[in-house]
């Protein structure tokens, strides 16, 4: 993981760079340092086939979560990542996972399910740490 | 490793990473900043940065809303039913993003309420546009980013308010009520004392938003014999003391 995130820190000081970020500091001894401000970001990437919707999440916020609400608060409608389908929640949706640290690429296989044949559109939904 | 750099990081990498996934599939919908937190103030301004790296349209709908949050859990999402638009204006709420698009919205405090303190959602949903499925579900974006607009310091208020310890089988609970007007979290420590001795335990960070109630767990009952305790509860926010309780527990 840390081989990981450093092979992504040389990859995102240029775009820090070219973000206009402040600039760099330079620590007692000399080695220079990579640095400076960086707008938090959310990130997320759906791909559906039929009721399977492949979730790839970033997100820069610690404590940020996955989850699944009903577009228009009707209810019938199911989700699981894993386990056995759970109801969503008319008012506060399906909460799927929850990450302690920051995520890069994220991937997550949501399996969704409607009670009715009607159509139905459901959110998937990336938030940062709430409130 | 300086959290900043992973920041950078991943910030990074979500930009590098999109192209391939819309080229790959449906690409990816991003906003930020994340989390938006500075001291209200009335006219000040946030831009909000909207990306479509999909290879489809997406109609965009900007959206403030106050926090909805569970009494018996804690969880917090944002209230679909109202928004925050009589204290925030958004400069475009709807528009169409197309594949490769970015725009930026900036969000305005119109007006900072009595409290001082303005707490919600920054929603962004991202629709398919065109023709709507007959049957069949289908999913679209939704990107919660956090809106913490602080009271000034001097007119920062923590207090918190207690009700009557509430018992659903063995769990215990504390229902607590932010009567101040910021967001940090609660924690604690809970003694339940009787004849026989205390038992300790913790109550885990819980923030609770303005104006919410949310019933604290404090352990159970479990294992305790027959007899009446003196339940003793300290709230931590901030680095204060809150709130110190003594409430009477009878296990029959």
């Amino acid at each position: 993981m840390r081989t990981l995130l450093t092979g992504l820190a040389a990859l995102g000081a240029t775009a820090v760079l070219a973000a206009g970020s402040s600039a760099a500091d330079a620590p007692d001894g000399g080695g220079a340092q990579v640095g400076g401000s960086v707008l938090s970001t959310l990130s997320l990437d759906l791909t559906q086939t039929g009721s399977t919707v492949r979730v790839v999440s970033t997100s820069t916020e610690p404590g940020s979560g996955l989850s699944v609400t009903s577009f228009d608060g009707r209810s019938g409608l199911r989700a699981k990542v894993g386990g056995r389908y759970a109801l969503l929640e008319p008012a506060f949706g399906l909460r799927l996972v929850t990450w302690d640290g920051i995520r890069s690429g994220q991937a997550t296989t949501l399996h969704l399910k409607s009670g009715s044949s009607k159509p139905a559109t459901v959110l998937v939904t990336l938030s940062a740490p709430t409130p | 490793m300086n959290r900043l750099l992973l920041t950078a990081a991943v910030a990074a990498s979500a930009a590098a990473m999109a192209p391939a996934a819309a080229n790959a599939a449906g690409g990816a919908l991003s906003v930020s900043p994340a989390i938006v937190e500075h001291t209200a103030a009335r006219g000040a301004t946030t831009p909000v940065t909207v990306v479509n790296s999909t290879n489809a349209p997406l109609k965009i709908t900007v959206t403030p809303r106050p926090w909805a949050q569970s009494r018996s859990t804690g969880a917090v999402v944002p209230d679909r039913h109202r928004t925050l638009l009589s204290r925030l204006k958004v400069s475009a709420r709807t528009f169409t993003l197309a594949p490769g698009g970015r725009r930026t919205v900036t969000v305005t405090v119109r007006s900072v309420p009595k409290s001082g303190s303005i707490y919600g959602a920054v929603e962004t949903v991202g629709l398919p546009t065109g023709k709507a499925k007959k049957r069949g579900i289908t999913a679209a974006y939704r990107l919660i980013g956090s809106l913490r607009l602080n009271p000034a310091a001097s007119r920062r208020h923590l207090t918190v308010h207690a009700s009557s310890l509430r018992r659903k089988g063995s769990a215990l609970r504390l229902p607590v009520k932010n009567t101040g007007n910021t967001i940090g979290a609660v924690t604690g420590d809970v003694r339940i004392t009787g004849a026989r001795g205390t038992r300790a335990a913790t109550v885990r960070a819980t923030s609770i938003v303005p104006g919410a109630t949310v019933d604290l767990p404090l352990g159970s009952t479990t294992g305790l014999p027959k007899g009446t305790y003196t339940v003793s509860v300290v709230l931590v926010k901030q680095g204060r003391t809150v709130l110190r309780s003594k409430r009477t527990l009878r296990v029959r």
